[in-house]
């Protein structure tokens, strides 16, 4: 082999190629972090274990509504709704959080974090590249799939099928959103602990606040909570008005706020 | 200016110092060796450079660059190795290299070109689309060693490039260095001495968190020449009287040498005037035959103990 196989790139090629120094990296970062949510088990499984979940709900519904008249279920319509948008929104957010708890300190355990932070990478675009890719993979895998499922299920079973799509369409935007804020809640306590177990620790355990803290303040205060992302979804696909709206403004706030401060905490977290 | 130049560099954790004021300054192009025992502060000096640690106090410059306010201008011109590598194990290696390769500013057929040749370079070639989780602690390394080329960097900084391999593969990453020179700095921290000796143009020996000297590593050795061997024919015990009577000699002891000849050791205070005066000494005595004199190579391992006062644990010679 040649030594100018290894030697170094020309100075002229550098000039040639400046380089993006606020997010550099971060493109490559996200098409890995997806590459490996798709070609390993993750997603699969993922997407299996919420599907099957959500498969059951119009199963259940049907056993208890007694059975089937003229091939279809006569009613419990919003029931199944409710059904499908609980069990996304608190049983699809722990999932959530487990499935994301590693994305940064399992990098770092790993010494793979060390390995890309020793590249021409912005940490700000690792970060923010590591959250985009598991937004995207958790809202496809614990939100969007199962709820194909669930709804196609639903059309197949219920009489009438869907009553209004928009307003499916709504509530899956807002199941969206909730998984958003939950990953971002995830990413921001990567930026203070640097094990998995505390980040799901707290990060569930912050969707019980709201059972503490109602006794002590209003419910004024309490619809501020962004665990109540809930309640409009399940409005928005019962068609009823999308309130309250409280909620899906606070956790927008939290979730830049999360992103914000975990793309501060891991640009100057040393590593060795 | 020099590829690497750090000056009082420090870092404390806690109440330890890793660093305490590390001056080194490697020329460009050179291959400098960084040496000292397990705990010494390599590790964490390479951190620093490499930008993934910070430091206390002082400054580290590569190429000209502050490490801590161009880091992005500098891990551009840079390739590093970790000590035990470690890569995604559901990619394979040809994908890690095109992973690597598409931080720099290189296009898609430049990356996917280098990528294959720098398999070729480390012998990985034949298995480029296996899974890395499937790789040796040997190939890992010398994928670790790819990578680090991918960007075609200026300064390649390897942290223990060779702890991990067999003698065949130490011969071999010796060779890739060997390649490198004259074109890339080289800057490698070991614990191996026989790789320094054979491979290094410069050498810092640190310890406890310092540089304990810095130097060609012709004059490293040279200058700890402090023995002198002398060879005669005949009995040597009135020329070891006499040569302890001279006052540029510490200490005098007779050995057999080869082929029936005398061997006399000398500890010397001044090796110039010692290798000039000793064979008129001997030559002085009519019933002994003078054949050689000439100063004991040392070694870069008696050199290191000598500056460490010992601290060599973890060293191997070999």
């Amino acid at each position: 082999m040649e030594s100018a196989i290894v030697g170094p790139r020309s100075t002229d090629e550098r000039a040639l190629n400046p380089h993006r120094a606020l997010f550099a990296g971060g493109r490559n970062i996200f098409q890995k972090e997806l590459q490996e949510w798709f070609r390993t088990k993750r997603f699969g499984v993922t997407a299996l274990l919420t599907s099957l979940m959500l498969g059951a709900v119009p199963v259940i519904l049907f056993l208890n509504e007694g059975g089937l008249h003229d091939g279809r279920i006569n009613s419990g319509y919003n029931g199944s709704m409710d059904a499908w948008m609980g069990l996304t929104l608190t049983l699809g957010a722990y999932l959530i959080v487990a499935l994301t708890m590693g994305m940064i300190v399992k990098e770092e355990d790993a010494g793979t974090a060390q390995w890309i932070f020793t590249k021409p990478v912005s940490r700000k675009g690792y970060v923010l590249a590591k959250y985009a890719a598991n937004v995207v993979a958790v809202v496809l895998g614990a939100v969007i799939v199962p709820s194909i499922v669930f709804i196609a299920l639903t059309a197949a079973t219920q009489s009438g099928g869907i009553h209004d799509w928009a307003a499916v369409a709504e509530g899956l935007a807002f199941a969206s959103l909730n998984a958003s804020v939950v990953v971002a809640i995830v990413l921001g306590l990567s930026g203070v602990f640097r094990a998995s177990a505390p980040i799901a620790g707290i990060a569930i355990g912050i969707g019980f606040v709201p059972f503490f803290f109602d006794r002590f303040v209003t419910e004024k205060v309490t619809m501020f909570f962004p665990v109540n992302i809930g309640a409009i979804a399940t409005n928005a696909v019962r068609s009823e008005p999308l309130t309250p709206w409280q909620p899906a403004v606070s956790g927008i706030v939290i979730l830049l706020v999360a992103v914000a401060f975990a793309c501060y905490r891991i640009d100057r977290r040393q590593l060795q | 200016m020099a590829a690497i130049e750090t000056s009082g560099l420090k870092k404390q954790y806690g109440k330890i110092s890793a660093l305490r004021g590390l001056d080194i300054s490697v020329p460009r192009e050179s291959i400098f060796g960084f040496l000292g025992p397990n705990g010494s502060g390599k590790t964490t000096a390479l951190s620093i450079l490499a930008g993934l640690a910070q430091a206390s106090s002082g400054s580290a410059c590569i190429c000209g660059m502050d490490v801590n306010t161009e880091g992005m201008a500098v891990r551009e011109r840079i390739g590093f190795l970790r000590q035990d590598p470690r890569f995604y194990g559901w990619m394979s290696g040809q994908e890690t290299l095109e992973f690597t390769g598409r931080f720099f500013p290189l296009d898609a057929g430049a990356v996917r070109r280098r990528a294959g040749e720098m398999l070729e370079l480390v012998d990985l070639a034949g298995v480029a689309n296996r899974k890395v989780g499937g790789y040796s602690g040997g190939m890992r390394q010398r994928l670790g060693i790819a990578q680090a080329l991918m960007g075609g960097p200026e300064v390649l900084m390897l942290d223990e490039p060779c702890s991990a391999l067999d003698p065949a593969g130490r011969f071999e990453v010796i060779q890739i260095m060997e390649r490198l020179r004259g074109s890339t700095t080289v800057f490698y921290s070991t614990h191996i001495l026989q790789d320094v000796e054979r491979v290094a143009d410069q050498v810092a020996i640190i310890n406890d968190g310092a540089c304990l000297r810095q130097s060609k590593m012709s004059e490293l050795l040279a200058s700890s020449q402090t023995e002198l061997v002398v060879e005669i024919e005949g009995d040597p015990r009135a020329v070891v009287a006499d040569l302890r009577r001279q006052a540029y000699v510490a200490s005098a002891a007779a050995e057999p040498g080869p082929a029936g000849l005398s061997r006399i050791r000398l500890e010397v205070r001044d090796l110039e005037a010692a290798r000039g005066h000793v064979p008129l000494v001997v030559v002085a005595h009519d019933d002994i035959i003078f054949v050689s004199c000439r100063p004991e190579q040392p070694g870069l391992e008696a050199v290191f103990l000598e500056l460490t006062g010992g601290a060599s644990g973890d060293v191997r010679a070999a």
